[in-house]
């Protein structure tokens, strides 16, 4: 296994172990003027939706908050979760999203990324394009 | 005109077809080149999406690897194939994404193999998913290809579409020079034309006119024989020629012909047939029975025409009406077995004259010599020998003493000698007038036999000396010159002996010098004379006959000859005539000389040596 796939792999089970320990509010927030609903989040996140409009959607993961994102809104586990991108991956030749430490830097990266998605585990500021709260 | 005009109908049509015919061709090139560009594609397109559906059977076994923990068969077969395509692909030359994607698959295919774990596959991901991704990129590739060349042939199409209504405005505007251009020079030879076609029409309108005017003043009917003879057309005139309605009778080779005298029909028929088979012009006459029972002649004139449709040959003829013209050819036939008797009774009436007048010219010498002869007789001494006679019977007893004593009887000796001579001298001047008189009556009986010989047979050429028959001439004439105080003086050379008809010349000859007395005789001159003069002239012999008469008025010189022109009181005007004609007979001819009223005439009488109806005997 590839050491960055394998560094993946184990950030998304420590996140899982520590899922207890995280905050009840979760915010899935996108690059300005991207509108996204539930089932939509759900699609970009498991590489069913890749575009909307003509914009390139591109997810990632916030592996602060990765387990209450698994729980609350694609209801899976991690493993399963981890197989559905290497099938997909197989199949499609498309990536996984980006792993990204914590709020910050998804923050960050949102804000700088046209088509930009991802998830927080605090309140954002309003500045924020916010399309899901769960 | 109607070539300039098709030249100009000719460029107008390049002017419309050539920027048109330009555009599609060029669209054409463009076309072909296109497909044979996809043609050469196509197999490598193939090739690709072969290469790529294997490779996703290899992906999606792969992906299914993650459910059942190993790879299939199946899917390695399938990656060692797309492994295979993408090589044979490189190896067409394609381009580097190509090569790059054969290398990662070939690479993998090298590597992957039935036994390989998920694990080792997961490890191979990144390289699987560069697999996939090259894949895909060589099938977008072309993709993009076609897509471009698809965009091509629509933008093609496009430029098609603007360049054909490109070349059609292009053909518009050239159309619109070319006419504009061209329209007052057509719409001049247009109007060239019509005025020529309208000439043409009244020219023919005319013909046509006089035509009809000409063959109906003619009386000629015109004809036409086509197809061999199996289509005949008659004119108008034709019909009324024939007295057949041109409303009911239809003209056939068959009907035609029943109506020709059936004398005549062969013949017709014969020269048409003939003129039909060897192109000659035709020329027959024959008659025409009308339905009224009359006769009509008719001459046909026809000449052969090429048919300009069918390049058949066509007899095209007319037929006139001689009907006049045969009757009056019978009048004249007859006329002229009239004139010909008519002149044969006038020719003998001339024979009649000439014989007369020449006979009548003789026969005053005869007269004189008869008159002589008989003075001579009416006064000869012969009486007085009947005296001498009965005195003698008287004294018959005594005759001896009657001689010797009576004074009568001594006297009769002297008497009886001069009475002797008396009658010697009587005798020869009537043996001579006898003579004479038989001459005379011979060159009668010759008058008469030449003018015999006119009708019937030619006289008899001898040879003789001019002088002599000069001499027998002025001896016929020899007491009028003598009575009319008239001085002959002859002149004559030495000339060579001729072959003459003689009573021919000595006709001439009288007539010549009887004229030449006459002209003498009427003149108030008392020197009267008349000269004869025989020479050699232009190899044969000249007797010229001058006098110093009464002369000859220039008008009168050109008529002289003529028949029935004379100047003399009781003249006949023949003797000239029959002379100048008898002088034509002998070859030779007779002229004449004046020099006007009171200046004498010289008549001239050439001969030749020989006359020619003797010239080859």
């Amino acid at each position: 296994m590839q050491p960055k796939f394998r560094r993946w792999m184990v950030s998304l089970v420590l996140l899982a172990a520590s899922s207890t320990a995280m905050a009840d509010e979760l915010y899935v927030v996108c690059h300005e003027g991207v509108s996204l609903d539930a089932a939509d989040v759900r699609d970009v996140f498991l590489g069913e939706k890749q575009f909307l409009n003509t914009t390139r959607l591109i997810p990632v993961d916030n592996l602060a908050a990765q387990p209450a994102f698994l729980e609350k809104v694609l209801k899976m586990d991690a493993v399963r979760y981890t197989n559905s991108w290497v099938k997909k991956s197989f199949r499609y030749g498309i990536n996984p999203p980006a792993a990204m430490a914590n709020d910050a830097a998804v923050l960050e990266f949102i804000r700088h990324t046209p088509g930009g998605c991802g998830y927080l585990g605090t309140a954002p500021q309003n500045s924020i394009n916010v399309v899901g709260k769960y | 005109m109607k070539r300039a005009t098709d030249k100009l109908i000719a460029l107008q049509f390049l002017a419309v077809v050539l920027p048109i015919a330009v555009v599609l061709l060029a669209q054409m090139a463009v076309d072909a080149r296109r497909a044979a560009a996809l043609e050469h594609s196509r197999p490598l397109r193939i090739l690709a999406d072969e290469a790529r559906a294997s490779y996703k059977t290899f992906t999606n076994g792969a992906a299914d690897a993650v459910d059942t923990g190993t790879l299939g068969a199946q899917s390695v077969e399938a990656l060692r194939t797309a492994a295979a395509r993408l090589k044979a692909l490189a190896d067409r030359g394609e381009s580097a994404g190509v090569a790059e994607a054969s290398d990662v698959v070939q690479s993998l295919a090298a590597t992957i193999t039935r036994d390989t774990t998920l694990d080792a596959l997961m490890s191979l991901r990144a390289r699987i998913v560069q697999g996939d991704n090259l894949t895909q990129a060589i099938g977008d590739d072309f993709e993009r290809r076609d897509e471009f060349v698809v965009r091509d042939a629509i933008a093609s199409g496009i430029i098609q579409k603007r360049a054909v209504a490109g070349a059609l405005l292009v053909t518009a505007v050239l159309s619109v020079i070319f006419v504009l251009a061209t329209r007052r020079r057509l719409k001049a030879r247009v109007e060239a034309d019509i005025a020529v076609e309208r000439r043409r029409r009244a020219e023919l309108e005319t013909i046509s006119v006089r035509f009809g005017v000409a063959t109906r003043a003619a009386r000629a009917g015109v004809y036409e024989v086509m197809r061999d003879g199996i289509e005949v057309w008659w004119s108008d005139t034709m019909h009324e020629l024939y007295s057949q309605p041109a409303q009911s009778f239809q003209p056939t080779m068959a009907t035609w012909l029943a109506l020709i005298h059936p004398d005549d029909r062969q013949i017709a028929q014969a020269a048409i047939t003939t003129a039909m088979r060897e192109h000659s012009p035709l020329r027959s006459q024959y008659r025409v029975v009308r339905p009224d029972g009359s006769v009509c002649h008719i001459a046909s004139l026809a000449a052969v025409a090429m048919d300009s449709i069918d390049a058949r040959p066509r007899l095209v003829g007319i037929d006139l009406d001689i009907s006049e013209r045969v009757e009056a050819e019978e009048r004249e036939r007859k006329l002229q077995l009239q004139l010909r008797d008519a002149s044969r009774q006038a020719g003998m009436a001339e024979i009649a004259t000439n014989v007369l007048h020449n006979v009548g010219n003789v026969l005053n010498s005869v007269n004189v010599s008869a008159k002589l002869v008989a003075e001579g007789v009416r006064k000869s001494k012969a009486a007085g020998l009947e005296k001498v006679v009965a005195l003698l019977k008287q004294h018959e007893a005594d005759l001896g003493a009657f001689v010797s004593t009576d004074s009568r009887g001594k006297h009769l000796p002297g008497y009886l000698g001069e009475l002797s001579e008396q009658l010697k001298l009587d005798q020869r001047t009537i043996q001579r007038e006898l003579d004479a008189l038989c001459k005379n009556v011979d060159h009668i009986k010759e008058i008469v036999a030449m003018q015999q010989s006119y009708a019937k047979l030619v006289g008899v050429p001898e040879k003789l000396a001019v002088a002599s028959l000069v001499n027998d001439a002025l001896r016929m004439n020899a007491g009028a010159f003598t009575r009319h105080g008239v001085t002959l003086r002859c002149d004559f050379e030495d000339v060579p002996e001729i072959i003459v008809e003689k009573h021919k010349v000595l006709q001439i000859l009288v007539n010549l010098l009887r004229n030449a007395k006459y002209a003498c005789e009427i003149s108030p001159k008392s020197d009267r004379q008349v000269v004869v003069h025989v020479a050699k002239r232009n190899g044969g012999v000249q007797v010229a006959v001058s006098d110093n008469g009464v002369g000859i008025r220039p008008e009168d010189m050109t008529k002289i000859f003529s028949h029935g022109f004379t100047t003399k009181k009781n003249g006949h005007g023949f003797g000239l005539h029959s002379g100048a004609l008898a002088a034509r007979d002998m070859g030779g001819a007779l002229h004449v000389e004046s020099a006007g009223p009171g200046c004498g005439a010289t008549f001239t009488l050439d001969l030749p040596l020989r006359s020619p109806e003797t010239a080859y005997g």
